[in-house]
């Protein structure tokens, strides 16, 4: 049995999961979390993740040497969030010298909705981020054969009519889209609906990041044998699609 | 997106713009300033922060890129991006945090990150007039 401690900086509020966990090659055996603890105010990770994963630890009536692998929420997401998410998760790696999984934001937030409710197999679960000016993060998910969700639509920046297109280009009939892009762009969103495209919104108790589920693909990668050394975590930042498409004229440009 | 271009005729007009601005500012106020050296950007700054009631004196932050004044009715980040080498160095001083936040923003050299800029944010193109204290203000507000 196993200790994984988790960190979800990526969003508005931070949040933190101690899981107990078995694997071995290529299969996790059991996942069960321990504790979770949810951070109350926007944008304070810098304050509070500390005292949150401390919490988690003595919750858990361990110490923090048990924790045998770190999963962080790598990005995209909120730059600073992010930033203080993987440094954290860095430092304790290089501290308690235990390996990292490096755990796209975007995956563990379907995972997030896939676990929560029922959907039907034909429904793609959609997470975008707010990355600003009309874009953002995004990528589309379904759940293959065996449960384990597939990208539909490439995780990556688009602006909300570029997701909108890809939606209709993949004639996906059904999405669910979830996270705070909803909160700003659902207007947009309505906009560029595909006709004949059913869209529902994530309830708001499962619409945001959380670190239940980078918990429980820091699982699913540890068994894969996807764990990382301190040195080699690295954030995934992503631009926003509209600076990522000058930075390429300007590279084109000399 | 509405464009209203005014003549301002010296420093005493510029004054009287500034301190309005700074009264009206809402937080999350952007405001970005594109000018050449010499049109008065920073000028026009310490009037918008009078108007705030910033009793902090205002320097250029070209060598720190940003300050940041709490003395008055909002807390106001003063940035001056010239001596940005790229936008990501935008996201490394956490601009999200200062541009989508609970104070005013004034942004000096705002065209070097155009990109960054907030779709709501007021944009104020300063050129010179035709004497030496006249200037054009050509000032693009957002929805």
């Amino acid at each position: 049995m196993k200790y994984i401690l988790a960190i979800e900086t990526t969003g508005a509020f931070a949040s933190v999961a101690l899981a107990k966990a078995d694997w071995e090659e290529g299969h996790v055996a059991s996942f069960e979390i321990a504790c979770h603890i949810e951070g109350h105010d926007r944008f304070s990770h810098l304050q509070n993740l500390t005292p949150q994963i401390r919490q988690a630890i003595e919750e858990s009536g361990l110490s923090i040497g048990d924790v045998a692998v770190i999963a962080v929420s790598r990005g995209p997401g909120s730059f600073t969030g992010i930033r203080i998410g993987v440094s954290t998760a860095r430092a304790l790696s290089q501290v308690l010298g235990i390996p990292c999984a490096a755990v796209p934001s975007l995956e563990a937030m379907a995972l997030r909705l896939a676990e929560s409710q029922a959907l039907s197999d034909d429904t793609v679960i959609c997470p975008i981020i707010d990355a600003r000016r009309s874009q953002i993060y995004g990528g589309g998910f379904a759940a293959g054969p065996n449960g384990e969700l597939q990208p539909v639509i490439q995780p990556g920046p688009y602006t909300v009519t570029e997701f909108m297109e890809a939606i209709q280009a993949k004639a996906i009939k059904r999405v669910s889209f979830m996270g705070d892009g909803i909160d700003k762009y659902q207007e947009l969103i309505e906009e560029g609906k595909p006709a004949g495209c059913e869209i529902t919104y994530a309830d708001e108790a499962v619409r945001y990041q959380d670190a239940q589920t980078v918990a429980r693909i820091g699982a699913a990668m540890a068994a894969a044998g996807e764990l990382c050394d301190f040195a080699e975590l690295e954030p995934v930042y992503m631009r926003a699609a509209e600076a990522e498409r000058k930075l390429k004229e300007k590279q084109k440009n000399g | 997106m509405s464009k209203t271009t005014i003549k301002i005729r010296n420093e005493e007009e510029t004054r009287a713009f500034g301190m309005k601005l700074g009264a009206e500012a809402k937080a999350g106020t952007v405001v970005a300033l594109m000018g050449d050296l010499g049109t008065g950007k920073t000028t026009l700054t310490k009037y918008i922060a009078e108007g705030l009631g910033v009793t902090e004196q205002i320097t250029s932050p070209t060598f720190n890129i940003i300050k940041e004044y709490r003395t008055g009715r909002l807390p106001l980040f003063h940035f001056d991006v010239y001596r940005i080498g790229d936008v990501d160095e935008m996201f490394e001083i956490g601009y999200e945090e200062y541009f989508y936040g609970e104070g005013i923003c004034v942004v000096e050299w705002a065209d070097l990150i155009e990109e960054l800029i907030p779709e709501d944010a007021t944009t104020i193109h300063i050129t010179m007039g035709t004497t030496e204290e006249e200037r054009i203000y050509e000032i693009y507000s957002g929805d």
